[in-house]
Order: C-alpha cells, then sequence, then structure tokens
C-alpha cells in the first residue's frame, strides 16, 4: 500500500468541497442568490447574512455556492475540449513519421504561443459573451498543452517492447494507439487535466471581470469581483469573499495535479 | 541443402542521426553493413556479439519490424524487404519474438490472459479461455496467473508470460532477443531450459540472440559471432567455442569467466585482456 501524500489529500478535500457546495447550491441555498432587496444594500456580515449582501442587496454566502456550479461547469467544458482533441492530436503525432510529427507539432506551438484570453476575447466579440464561448475559447487554448504532454508520454510508450510485441502479432497502428498507448496515458491525461482545470477557473474569472464571460444575472466568481470594484474601500470583503473563492479552487486544482502527477508518476508506475 | 527458413543477404541498415550542422549533411550511423545469413528448418541458430554491434536492429528487420536500407531478407520463401504491412500476415503468424525486458515487454494495464490471447484476438482465432491456461501451463504458470497484472510477477515469470504470448499463434519460428540477460542468475537456466525444452517439442525453428557465448553454447547448435554491424564467424557452436578463428571471437571466447581461472586471480582486466590460458 503505498503512502498518500499530502498535497493528494488536501487538494482532494478542497476540490471535493467545492463539488459538494456546488451540488448543494442545486437545493438548497440561503436566500435565492438572485434576489434583489434594495433594503439591505451592502449589508455587514451578520447572523441573517453570513457573507454580508452586495450593491443589489443579493445575499453573498448564495451567490458563491451558486458561483461554484460556474466555476465547475466552465472548468469541465473547457477541459472537455481540451482533452478531446488535445489527447488524439498528441497520439497522432507521437506515432506518425516524423516530418508529419513536426508539422502537428510546430502548427500546435502557433497556438501554443497564442494568450488564452486575448483567444477568448476575441471569440466573445465575434460570437457575443456567453459562458458557453468562454469555455469553448479557453479550451480550445489548452489543447496544446495537453498536445505536448500526451505526445511525450506516447513517445514513451511507442518504444515499449509490448508495443513491439503487438506489432509482431500483427496489430496495426489505430489499435495500438487504442489499446496500448492510450491505457498508459491516463495517468498523464488526468494530471494535466486538473492542471487545466484550474487555469481554466481562473481564465473565467478573468473574463467575467473583462465583461466576457458569464453575462448577468448567472452569478459568477469573476464577475462578483468586478461588481466589487467601486466598493473596493468602502466594502472590501465584497471582493475579498469570491477572491478567496478563487484562490482557494485554483490552488486545489493545482494541489490535486501535483498530488496525482507524484502518485501516478510513470516510473514508479510501470517500474515497480 | 533445403531452402533455409530465413535467409538473410547482405543487409545493410542505416540510421540517420539528428543534424549537428546546418551546412553539412547529417552524420548516419552504419548499424548494419552487410550481413549475409541461413538459418536452416528445426535449427536452433544463435547470434552473439556485445551491445550495440546490431544484433537487435537484425532481429528487428528479420521480424519486419524495422526496413533494411539495402539488401534482402527471405522468410519461408517469401521475400519480406519491402512487402508492406498488409502482407505480412504469414509472418506474423509464424514468427513471434521474446523480447529482453521483462520490464517493458508486458503492458502494465492488461491482465495476462488478455496480454497472451492478444495474438490470438489481432489474427482472427477464436481466443479461448482454454488455450490461455495450457499456454499457461506449458510454461509453468498457474491457471489463475491469467487474473493478474504484469507487476504481480517476478522477472523470471514475466520472461514465462512473454514465452507464452509468443507461442499462442502457434509460430513456427521463436526468435529470442537476449531472453535471459536482464535475469538473475538463478532463474536464467530455468528460462532457458524452458525455451529449450519448448523449441524440442512444437518442433521450433530458433534465433536466439546473447551477448553471452555460455549461454550460447548452451542453446544453440549453430553460432554467427556479430562485431561493428557485421558477422565475422560462422559455425557450429562448438567448433566457434573451441576453436575461434577470428581475433574478435577469440576475445569473445577469453572473456568468458571460468571457475579454475578465477581460483587462479585473473581479473575481469585479465579477461579483457585475453589473458593467456
Amino acid at each position: 500500500m503505498r503512502r498518500l501524500n499530502p498535497s493528494l489529500v488536501v487538494g482532494a478535500v478542497i476540490v471535493g468541497l467545492i463539488v459538494l457546495t456546488a451540488l448543494v447550491s442545486f437545493v438548497w441555498t440561503p436566500y435565492d442568490a438572485t434576489l434583489v432587496d434594495p433594503a439591505i444594500r451592502l449589508a455587514k456580515p451578520s447572523w441573517s447574512h453570513w457573507l454580508g449582501t452586495d450593491k443589489f442587496g443579493r445575499d453573498v454566502l448564495s451567490q458563491l455556492m451558486v458561483g461554484s456550479r460556474t466555476t465547475l461547469f466552465v472548468g469541465l467544458v473547457a477541459v472537455g475540449v481540451a482533452a478531446v482533441i488535445g489527447v488524439p492530436v498528441g497520439i497522432l503525432a507521437a506515432m506518425s513519421r516524423r516530418w508529419a510529427s513536426e508539422v502537428i507539432m510546430r502548427s500546435n506551438d502557433l497556438l501554443l504561443a497564442f494568450p488564452a484570453l486575448l483567444l477568448a476575447i476575441m471569440f466573445g466579440a465575434v460570437f457575443g459573451a456567453s459562458t458557453l464561448t468562454a469555455m469553448v475559447a479557453i479550451g480550445i487554448a489548452t489543447v496544446p498543452s495537453f498536445a505536448r504532454v500526451i505526445r511525450s508520454g506516447a513517445l514513451q510508450v511507442m518504444r515499449t517492447e509490448y508495443v513491439l510485441a503487438a506489432r509482431a502479432a500483427g496489430r496495426t497502428p489505430f489499435p495500438i494507439a487504442l489499446r496500448h498507448v492510450l491505457p498508459n496515458v491516463t495517468s498523464l491525461i488526468t494530471v494535466q487535466a486538473s492542471v487545466s482545470f484550474a487555469i481554466a477557473v481562473l481564465a473565467e474569472a478573468a473574463l467575467s471581470f473583462l465583461g466576457y464571460g458569464t453575462p448577468p444575472p448567472t452569478p459568477s466568481w469573476g464577475r462578483m469581483l468586478q461588481e466589487s470594484q467601486e466598493f473596493l474601500f468602502s466594502a472590501p470583503r465584497l471582493a475579498v469573499f469570491p477572491g478567496v473563492a478563487i484562490a482557494i479552487a485554483v490552488l486545489g486544482f493545482n494541489l490535486l495535479g501535483d498530488g496525482l502527477r507524484d502518485r501516478f508518476d510513470p516510473k514508479l508506475e510501470d517500474r515497480r | 541443402m533445403p531452402e533455409p527458413v530465413i535467409r538473410v543477404v547482405d543487409v545493410t541498415r542505416d540510421y540517420p542521426r539528428p543534424r549537428t550542422s546546418l551546412l553539412k549533411p547529417a552524420p548516419t550511423v552504419h548499424a548494419l553493413r552487410g550481413v549475409s545469413l541461413e538459418v536452416q528448418a528445426g535449427e536452433r541458430f544463435g547470434i552473439v556479439g556485445e551491445s550495440g554491434c546490431g544484433k537487435s536492429t537484425l532481429l528487428r528487420i528479420i521480424a519486419a519490424l524495422d526496413r533494411a536500407t539495402s539488401g534482402q531478407v527471405v522468410v519461408e520463401g517469401t521475400d519480406i524487404t519491402r512487402l508492406p504491412e498488409r502482407r505480412l500476415k504469414f509472418l506474423r503468424e509464424n514468427l513471434q519474438l521474446v523480447f529482453q525486458d521483462p520490464m517493458s515487454s508486458l503492458d502494465p494495464r492488461m491482465r495476462v490472459r488478455d496480454i497472451i490471447a492478444e495474438p490470438l484476438v489481432v489474427q482472427g482465432h477464436p481466443a479461448s479461455g482454454e488455450r490461455v491456461r495450457e499456454l499457461l501451463d506449458a510454461v509453468g504458470l498457474s491457471p489463475d496467473a491469467g487474473d493478474r497484472y504484469p507487476h504481480q510477477f517476478s522477472g523470471g515469470q514475466r520472461q514465462r508470460i512473454s514465452i507464452a504470448r509468443a507461442l499462442a499463434p502457434r509460430p513456427r519460428i521463436l526468435i529470442a532477443d537476449e531472453p535471459v540477460s536482464a535475469l538473475d542468475v538463478s532463474v536464467r537456466a530455468q528460462v532457458l531450459n524452458l525455451i529449450s525444452d519448448l523449441v524440442d517439442e512444437l518442433n521450433l525453428t530458433l534465433v536466439f540472440v546473447s551477448h553471452d557465448l555460455s549461454i550460447i553454447k548452451h542453446v544453440c547448435d549453430r553460432v554467427a559471432v556479430m562485431n561493428a554491424g557485421e558477422i565475422v564467424e560462422t559455425g557450429p557452436t562448438g567448433q566457434v567455442y573451441a576453436t575461434p578463428t577470428h581475433p574478435y571471437t577469440r576475445r569473445l571466447v577469453s572473456a568468458i569467466p571460468t571457475l579454475p581461472r578465477a581460483l587462479a586471480g585473473a581479473t575481469t582486466s585479465d579477461l579483457l585482456r585475453g589473458a593467456p590460458e
């Protein structure tokens, strides 16, 4: 039995809590997250409103809870898009001839050099600002890092003798990719997914902050930050709560990614 | 003389190295420089040479896992040198390999029974559990070994699994690439005897590669000595061992440690210098 490493445990706990919060928010929040109540604008934290209310009198805790749904949803779709495109591209690059592999990887580098946020803003400008365009744009911008990591893992697998044995048995490239390469890079995919998830969460917050992400009234941590701007001096807590939420979420997914990487290290895993 | 099972004629293999300069052409490595050999049906043919001399490259070319730069490879009367993969079905069914590294030769994510059944599945045979159990039994593993994963086995057991996989499609030619080099000395003899017995029992042609002449002597009838991509001497194993003619073979033979010599106080460097008997 291998020992669990602390970053894996802490990361998993944080991510678990966020997921739990999001699930709970479907059935229960202290108040309706979008309920406007001018009578209690900018209320301080109290027993009835634990984290206070914002400029429209909406309950901050409820907004944070519902906002975690947006965060997770954005991360899931963005990472999903990145993995669905990036993994096959990486495996293809690893298995194709040298010149084809060069073409794939150089175009990959080209996309890698393109800033994710800029791409997302362009998407927003062209297709209209929405959670979906933000997610797809972040996903596409994450494809190159996926492809790069998966390619290097797949190259290692292609050099093993079990792939040679499969070829000697008459397996053709596509089944080899499916039966041998893909199962042996799943650990890399998991690690890359959790790290990309953190990046996606941050990117969504940044986009919402800039007004290119989730449009109102759907609560989003990034937009909560943006709306708190004008009260930075009078009510800094409005910026602190979503800011801390974003920081903890990013930390959680990064820790989880690091922990998984240690646990799945191909050298430890395959050379046991 | 009957048509040999494997005929290799003047095969060369060059590997391009990464360019070191924009102006000069990429340097090449000559892994094989005109290798010719013939293996007769039912023969146990050994190839011996130090690591990096091109033994594995030669095997891969014979198994059509790599392509020769020039020359010709004929297996069971068919020239496979330029044959496309889809026409190599007969080779995939009749020629199987056992590899050197028991850690990397089995997919860590597959159960042993799926590993052994892989050639059967690929070649469209009914992959019955019966056949897998039969193979496990033939290589001396218990029937429940099929449910486990490769990392749950020792190096020697893993080589047995490799052998079972190689025998699954009932090949006529078995190619073994240093099958015992990575094993403890204590299990080497067991695995060697297993290969030896199975080759007899199933009437296989064996091509056995090793860097260790004493292992080749134990298993093979005939041996080819390779050095720097060339075959320098071929002959019956006993003869090559007893009266080596090429200087490289002589050095190889004199490098075999023996108990009397060790007791006489010979050191490794003496052996390498080809110390007098």
